[in-house]
């Protein structure tokens, strides 16, 4: 299994580090491999799982609040009068289209009625 | 009562009578550039513009609809047949003809000068019955009929005349002067529309009608 054998090479890199004798150094990276089964991994994986769990919630937490934090004041500003105020830009825009509009109207009655306008 | 006397006989004119015209004119040319004090007297232009539409409209069998005058100077007269070449030419030239007769008859007689004003007056007033349908065009025509009538009601007859040449001046300005908008590039206004019955550019409709107002100017400075 590969959880075993990242456990063997772990305890081998400390094997590395270690100055215990070589005999004693078997000893130890015999023994983990009997203790390990698989009931006993198992629960040391939750256990990390939950701490990750844990961390990427914790995380999220963060984000959300950063979001929230740079969301905050745009909401405000909507939440404020100015909500339903459209923008000068757009009010041009609108007058613009409107007075586009009154003129084909214009041209339309002029054409029904026969009338002429002269400016 | 007010004198009915024309202009008493002097053997050597004054300063002020000799240059009479040209005084009036700069007076109209400062008068223009004056911000509020200018809005009335621009109505004036805008409003004999449009009513020479009208009446010619009426002259060649069509009939006025109505007439609109914006508070920037702009104005709009909408008609129901007659002749659409006479319609569209009469708005420039008819505003100048309307100055020139208000100014020659302000200095011909000082009865005719009055004569002249309850005319306009009464001319205001039935556009103001029969044609004027929205508040500004009310608004409008009313402050020119103020305007005229405080020009009768004037202390004297002299007084009247004067202020009728002011009006007359300055309505001769911008009726030379206004044609030199349609030089804009927008395909819109009498000239356009001249240009369009006609072939002939509208430029050449602008050159005609601030011609017209040239000689018109030419010929009330000769006026004694």
């Amino acid at each position: 299994m590969k959880i075993t054998n990242t456990a063997n090479f772990s305890s081998s890199v400390k094997a590395l580090t270690n100055k215990t004798p070589a005999k004693k150094q078997q000893a130890n990276i015999v023994a983990p491999d009997k203790k390990q089964t698989a009931t006993e991994k198992t629960p040391q994986r939750i256990d990390n799982n939950k701490k990750a769990i844990a961390l990427l919630d914790s995380q999220n937490a963060n984000e959300n609040a950063l979001k929230n934090e740079t969301v905050a004041p745009q909401s405000a500003k909507f939440a404020g009068v100015g909500l339903d105020q459209p923008n000068e830009q757009n009010l041009n825009a609108v007058n613009t289209y409107q007075s586009v509009n009154n003129l084909a109207q214009r041209e339309t009655i002029q054409s029904m009625l026969g009338v002429d306008l002269f400016a | 009562m007010p004198s009915v006397n024309s202009s008493p006989p002097q053997s050597s004119p004054s300063f002020l009578n000799k240059y009479q015209f040209w005084l009036f004119l700069l007076a109209a040319v400062v008068l223009r550039q004056i911000p509020i004090l200018s809005i009335p007297f621009n109505w004036l232009e805008t409003y004999f513009h449009e009513i020479s539409h009208g009446i010619a409209a009426l002259l060649s069998g069509g009939r006025i609809i109505k007439i609109e005058l914006f508070a920037n100077g702009a104005g709009l007269c909408t008609t129901q047949g007659g002749n659409q070449f006479f319609i569209s030419f009469a708005g420039y030239a008819g505003a100048i003809l309307w100055g020139a007769m208000i100014y020659i008859s302000a200095k011909s007689h000082q009865r005719v000068a009055q004569i002249f004003s309850i005319f306009i007056v009464l001319l205001l007033s039935v556009t103001l019955l029969l044609w004027a349908r929205d508040l500004l065009t009310i608004f409008i025509c009313l402050v020119l009929l103020v305007l005229f009538l405080f020009s009768l009601k004037a202390k004297s007859l002299k007084m009247l005349q004067l202020l009728l040449q002011l009006f007359a001046m300055v309505i001769i300005l911008n009726g030379l002067l206004s044609p030199l908008y349609l030089l804009d590039g927008q395909a819109i206004g009498d000239g356009t529309s001249l240009a369009n019955l006609t072939l002939i550019p509208e430029f050449i409709w602008v050159v005609l009608w601030s011609t017209f107002g040239l000689v018109t100017l030419y010929f009330l400075a000769k006026i004694k």
